[in-house]
């Protein structure tokens, strides 16, 4: 299958060599229906070094023993719900847990408060219903009904917007593994190597609060923001680089003290005080996570690239900050200007940015 | 003749399951402990079930309290456990580490903590690191203490102590001294014709011991030969599990005293076992928890373990697994279990048979006397309320005042406000620390009774550097502690420091216990004219020196000034002396009119003076109105409201005026105005209690939605009440 005409490519297709290259080395006893062992799995994640001297890349940079603990709660049988404020990587770990466990990453639910029961249990396809009466012919079966037959991973997106009545749908698929159609009496029984993997933010968490009953069947993990500049710019350079090699883009006008610096802003407006932590900044309304931050950078040399700002012009960099932090303009630029003079200001190096973002403001 | 080395972790779980079996299988005629000599005797005490552990040995030198060292022993303690092996069989237990009482004047630091020094030397680490161990805590850990019991693992230790060792190049002065003195030991016990001896001590010394001929006994005496002695005293002091955790750092995640307990109970069943008590902890704190989830969490540890290449999950996955199953991102709950299950509340019990100071006996003696005992070493937060009208209760405050005097801080009294017409009710949080029996060690010093020793160790300090705020509360604990002989000299202190210090709010400190004291020394009788003369003195002065000290001031000083002028405000208002109240009042005005006075300080002066009815209201009024009238800098009129409506809203319902004025300012703000004050607002209205809030909308609204209804009142109902109303009015 030539993937080349997507956009994107699914986790299991890009990283399809790694994979097998696991594979092969599997010396580790594989739970049914999984295609690496819960070991390799943590490895394929983690990043590492094969047997051959190759190298896997690393695809989620936090804590190892958030990994291991999500690893071994699918390995239990319950659920995982990872939580963390938007753009922790939730979405981004439960894809790859999916490609590495199951090689498919495409059994997915995207929750949303239009989400129904027929996106969890089953729907039925009417014109068949009506001609032929009720049939498996006329049932279409919702993702996680195909993930239940066939030993896979199954994610749902954003759990908590799901309204409360169609998440408890998932409660006797989670503990009893067991899918009961009454309309045609028989039962769809989830093989071995099904789970659920669900994400949800923590902002919003309000929205639609679990049930207890449900949410003792999940195991969470929460996922934290990168705890330091460093590590942080550790990550964005390695998307950059690699959104960069994917998309075959012009080469990067951006320098790594650039991106640091935006990174910098991101992290001070985010935490409500400057990195030093001597003074108090206002948040603006806008989410600043690393996702963001990765395609702000992104966005910046997209600027500089196509419309010929000149090498080492900070402009760009200042449109993708002011782009990002700005949403809502009646609260968030006088936040921003604020932050500017009292912060960006006098720091040494920053005139330059200051300026940029002054003169884009006015 | 043989004897055997049993190299172990001190508190080591698995160490302690392999030493109980090996020495069994061994079946010695003698058992030699790691442990002081000199405090073989204590051996006795755990004989006759007189301590249960956690428990330590304290040794210290009744000259020189400077020098002390603890020994603790916990269940799983493979020392404890080797005494326990050595009473069960009747077989005799010596000590066989250097004694104490020379110890102290060898090591370079006077305090001497459990010996664990051993592995931290670097051949350890150098081999942990070969292993993929960041350090070689964990090493062990893994290998030795996680792993199922193997009594003959000893061996094995024996043998990688001893290349570990010969890698080693520095050794400690004092642990050469110490090894000398074990192998001495070890001769004795042979020369006694013991033909099975079990030498139990830290793995790292085992490799040394096991040859006595080279160095030989003669070497060994000329080591030990003219070491210095000092006198030692021993007892048996409570431990605590959280003392443990800290002491051996459980930093890296090793130590956890409630899992070590599981582990040593049994090895199989640990895991679930600890979940289980976790489960427990999670439901006194209110959550709710299934066997389920238990369950699950046991599943998820084992699998954690698992992906970790582990044999058994350790503490590190315990609690993973706790977090994942059961905290469900709740930061709040961690923080609680955290302290609850990695370190334990666990305390040891020491019977009263075993000897100890006399200072401690007597407040042991005046703790049961007065129903406390029953507190005492207990652990968590106890909460006490006393009446003082009953003698019992009485003597147990003025016990309470006696330790804090002496500076053991097992009690402190809640803050309640003073009431005006005083009280008779006290409030007490009783937090008991393992440290309180050695500070009472060290305060026998000062006497053998806690009478004495307090009004010496007082006495002392007063003669001594002391700080003046300090001053007023200590008189004020003296009194009530009933010891009113201190009172002369504290009051000379005040006096002679009072007259010498610019600094008003240390003053305006002292003096409101100062008023209390009065009051309470007026009711019970004692002499107080000194103190009559010490107010008169030193009052004036704070009158004249405040309103000089009311600009300029930071965020935190304000607040500070703010709380005395108040705490100093009340206490006037007890003593009812009219001259002392008009030159409060007088002074009030006059930082009221000061324009450069912090806002905060300034609305609360207003508020005192309001609350005073005899003076010209208008004249306050006007400058209220002035000071709100800052519409710029928003924090200015704000922190004024604070101070002038602190304490609650019943100056508002009360001056139809005050509310007049609050309501004119606000209603013109702009939105934006009103958006910007809105916050801080907030923070002061909302201190108001329910009534407060709904008595304020009616009065607000009253007129202008709520029709006054007719009241209909049933005569016949209404006559029964008035007899009753009539005399209570009387």
């Amino acid at each position: 299958m030539s993937s080349e005409k997507f956009i994107r490519r699914l986790a299991e297709e890009q990283y399809a060599t790694e994979l097998s290259a696991l594979q092969k080395e599997d010396k580790d006893p594989r739970p049914e229906n999984w295609h690496l062992s819960p070991t390799q799995v943590c490895k394929y994640i983690l990043g590492g070094k094969l047997t051959s001297g190759d190298e896997i890349q690393p695809k989620y940079f936090g804590e190892r023993r958030l990994v291991e603990l999500a690893v071994a709660t699918i390995l239990t049988d319950r659920a995982l719900l990872l939580i963390g404020v938007p753009g922790t990587a939730k979405t981004w770990l439960s894809e790859h847990l999916a490609a590495a466990i199951s090689g498919d990453s495409t059994r997915v639910v995207q929750g949303t408060s239009g989400t129904g029961e027929d996106a969890i249990r089953y729907g039925w396809n009417y014109a068949k219903l009506l001609q032929e009466g009720p049939s498996t012919d006329a049932l279409v079966p919702s993702p996680v009904m195909r993930a239940m037959q066939g030993g896979q991973l199954v994610r749902i997106e954003e759990l908590t917007r799901i309204p409360s009545d169609i998440q408890d749908a998932l409660i006797t698929i989670l503990s009893e593994k067991n899918l009961p159609v009454p309309e045609l009496d028989i039962n769809i029984r989830a093989k071995s190597g099904f789970n659920v993997v669900a994400t949800a933010n923590d902002r919003d968490r309000g929205v639609h609060e679990l049930s207890s009953a449900l949410q003792r069947r999940f195991n969470v993990v929460k996922l934290p923001l990168p705890p330091s500049l460093e590590e942080e710019l550790k990550i964005v350079s390695f998307r950059i680089d690699q959104i960069n090699r994917e998309r075959k883009l012009p080469v990067q006008h951006i320098g790594v003290d650039e991106i640091k610096k935006l990174i910098t802003v991101f992290r001070e407006l985010r935490s409500g005080q400057s990195e030093d932590g001597e003074i108090k900044i206002k948040s603006p309304s806008s989410t600043l996570s690393t996702a963001e931050a990765i395609s702000a950078v992104n966005n910046s040399i997209i600027l500089s690239a196509y419309f010929n700002h000149k090498k080492g012009s900070v402009v760009p960099i200042a449109e993708s900050i002011i782009g990002a932090v700005v949403k809502d303009s009646n609260q968030d630029i006088p936040i921003l200007s604020e932050y500017l003079d009292t912060v960006i200001k006098s720091r040494k190096g920053w005139s330059k940015i200051y300026e940029a973002c002054h003169l884009i403001l006015k | 003749m043989t004897y055997k080395l049993f190299g172990i972790r001190h508190h080591g779980a698995g160490s302690c399951r392999n030493l109980v079996s090996a020495l069994h299988s061994y079946a010695p005629e003698i058992v030699l402990i790691e442990c002081p000599a000199d405090a073989e005797s204590l051996i006795t005490y755990v004989a006759h079930e007189l301590v249960k552990p956690p428990v330590a040995i304290m040794i210290y030198n009744p000259k020189d309290l400077s020098q002390y060292a603890y020994y603790p022993f916990t269940v799983f303690s493979p020392e404890w456990q080797a005494i326990q092996y050595g009473v069960e069989k009747s077989i005799p237990v010596w000590f066989f580490d250097l004694p104490q009482s020379q110890s102290f004047l060898i090591s370079d630091h006077s305090t001497v903590t459990k010996k664990e020094q051993g592995f931290t030397h670097d051949p350890f680490g150098q081999m942990a690191k070969l292993a993929g161990f960041e350090d070689p805590e964990r090493w062990w850990e893994e290998y030795i203490e996680q792993q199922k019991a193997a009594p003959e693992i000893f061996d094995t230790i024996l043998d990688l102590m001893q290349e570990l060792r010969k890698s080693d190049i520095t050794d400690k002065r004092s642990n050469l001294i110490r090894e000398a003195f074990m192998r001495q030991k070890i001769r004795a016990a042979i020369k006694s014709g013991y033909q099975k001896i079990a030498v139990v001590c830290g793995a790292w010394h085992a490799p040394v011991l096991t040859d006595l001929s080279s160095p030989g006994a003669s070497d060994d005496a000329k080591i030990l030969r003219g070491l210095k002695r000092t006198t030692a005293a021993y007892t048996w002091v409570p431990w605590s599990y959280n003392r443990i955790a800290r002491h051996t750092g459980y930093g890296s995640g090793v130590i956890s005293p409630y899992w070590y307990e599981a582990l040593f109970a049994d090895h199989a069943t640990a895991v679930a076992r600890w979940m289980s008590r976790a489960s427990a902890f999670l439901s006194e704190l209110g959550h709710q928890v299934s066997p389920a989830q238990t369950i699950e969490s046991t599943r998820l540890a084992v699998n954690l373990a698992y992906l970790r290449k582990k044999a058994m999950p350790g503490i590190v996955e315990l609690f993973d697994a706790v977090i994942a199953v059961h905290v469900q991102g709740n930061d709040q709950i961690l923080e609680k279990l955290r302290l609850r299950l990695l370190e334990g509340e666990k305390i040891g019990t020491v019977s009263d048979q075993v000897p100890t100071v006399p200072l401690l006996k007597d407040i042991e003696t005046h703790l049961k006397k007065t129903r406390l005992f029953k507190d005492w070493k207990k652990d968590g937060l106890i909460e006490k309320h006393f009446d003082l009208r009953k003698s019992t209760q009485l003597e147990a405050s003025r016990l309470l005042r006696r330790m804090q005097l002496l500076g053991i801080s097992w009690a402190q009294e809640k803050e309640v406000e003073h009431n005006p017409l005083g009280t008779f009710h006290e409030y007490w949080d009783l937090q008991w620390f393992p440290e309180f029996e050695l500070q009472i060690i060290e305060a026998s010093m000062w006497g053998n009774t806690l009478e004495d020793a307090s009004v010496h160790y007082i006495t002392h300090q007063l003669a001594d550097d002391i700080a003046f705020e300090k001053l007023g509360t200590l008189l004020y604990q003296a009194l009530h502690a009933n010891l009113p002989g201190l009172v002369p000299g504290i009051s000379k202190k005040i006096s002679d420091l009072g007259n010498l210090t610019d600094d008003v709010l240390s003053l305006m400190l002292v003096m409101p216990p100062l008023i209390w004291s009065l009051r309470y020394g007026n009711v019970a009788q004692y002499d107080m004219n000194g103190l009559h003369q010490l107010i008169d003195q030193l009052f004036p002065r704070i009158c004249i020196l405040i309103p000089g000290k009311t600009t300029n001031l930071s965020e935190e000083l304000a607040l500070e000034s703010f709380k005395s002028i108040n705490q100093l405000h009340q206490a006037l208002q007890l003593l009812e002396n009219p001259k002392y109240l008009l030159d409060w009042t007088t002074t009030l005005i006059q930082i009221a009119n000061i324009r450069e006075a912090n806002p905060l300080i300034k609305g609360n002066c207003l508020r005192l003076l309001l609350i005073r009815e005899s003076l010209d209201e208008s004249a306050i009024y006007k400058l209220v109105r002035f000071n709100l009238s800052s519409l710029l800098d928003p924090f200015y009129p704000s922190l004024f409201l604070e101070g002038l409506l602190y304490g609650g809203g019943w100056l508002l319902i009360q001056k139809p005026a005050l509310r007049k004025i609050i309501d004119q300012w606000i209603l013109p703000l702009t939105e934006e105005q009103f958006i910007t004050f809105l916050p801080i607002l907030r923070r002061t209205f909302s201190s108001f209690s329910v009534e407060e809030k709904e008595a304020l909308y009616n009065l607000l609204f009253a007129g202008r939605f709520v029709e006054e209804k007719d009241v209909n009142v049933n005569d016949q109902r209404k006559e029964l009440v008035l007899p009753t109303l009539r005399f209570l009015l009387k």
